[in-house]
């Protein structure tokens, strides 16, 4: 998992870098909202230029899961 | 805390906005589930506590303002609040809630900023404008089918005196902004005389 993808996470979710781990969990009813959807694909798309599809994305239960997603899609 | 707002539209047209926390409704989950099961508020999706508690407060507005025909409704959760917004007509409103201190993120305001930026709203109004537009059907999604983010060209929006226009398919919608307990609530409908007569009724 790069720096940038935590970065974007940390934004997203309004915590610490530092805070951030690959098994952080998404939760559908707490933080995993429409809002935290639309920053986690626009941020995909302006930092790797991929366009990820929002039914995969609410298959992800945590941001390992997204950023594997990144790497299917990018290569 | 539980706040409402009364909106009255014309003699006969009334519209009740309820921002509530729902940790009160979980007790009373078993015995009532039935009720909103037999009504127009009925959902796949009763047993999450979040839709329960919506549909229930719904429920409870129509019968306590006598709202039987021609209602029009929208939900909105976010955290431990839910908003539900009842319309004793048949235009379209829909209601999208936010915390007032949530943050957008700069790849997402930079998305934004493609299209609205000469728009005197903040990015959060703005997203909450279109969540509305799609709970009322006028635009499908935020989000393309084949990957990233939709094209909003065909938005366009202009704001005065915190109401903003939304044109959009040679439609007009208007949205309304009320700031209570902690939240934003942005109303939206079709029919602009409510947004000028919100009255708070605690």
């Amino acid at each position: 998992m790069d720096t940038k993808f935590k970065k974007l996470v940390a934004e997203t979710f309004e915590m610490n870098i530092d805070d951030v781990e690959d098994n952080f969990a998404l939760d559908p009813e707490g933080n995993w909202d429409s809002i935290a959807h639309l920053s986690i694909i626009s941020g995909i798309d302006y930092i790797y230029n991929v366009q990820i599809r929002g039914d995969d994305l609410v298959e992800c239960r945590n941001i390992s899961d997204i950023y594997l997603l990144i790497k299917k899609n990018g290569s | 805390m539980i706040s409402y707002a009364l909106i009255k539209v014309g003699l006969n047209t009334r519209v009740v906005f309820s921002l509530y926390d729902r940790e009160k409704y979980k007790k009373k989950f078993c015995s009532i589930i039935f009720l909103i099961l037999f009504s127009k508020f009925r959902s796949l999706r009763i047993f999450n506590p979040r839709y329960f508690s919506s549909r229930l407060k719904a429920l409870n507005i129509t019968k306590k303002l006598l709202f039987y025909s021609n209602v029009s409704y929208s939900f909105s959760h976010s955290k431990n609040y839910s908003a539900v917004l009842v319309s004793s007509s048949d235009f379209h409103v829909s209601i999208d809630i936010e915390p007032n201190n949530r943050k957008i993120s700069k790849y997402l305001s930079l998305y934004l900023s493609d299209y609205f930026a000469d728009v005197k709203l903040s990015s959060i109004e703005i997203i909450s404008i279109l969540e509305c537009l799609v709970k009322i059907g006028i635009i499908e999604s935020i989000i393309d089918s084949k990957g990233g983010l939709m094209s909003l060209n065909n938005i366009n929006i202009s704001s005065k005196n915190r109401t903003a226009f939304i044109k959009i398919q040679d439609k007009m919608f208007y949205s309304k902004f009320i700031v209570t307990n902690g939240f934003h609530a942005c109303v939206t409908s079709d029919n602009s005389d409510y947004l000028n007569n919100i009255i708070y009724v605690d």
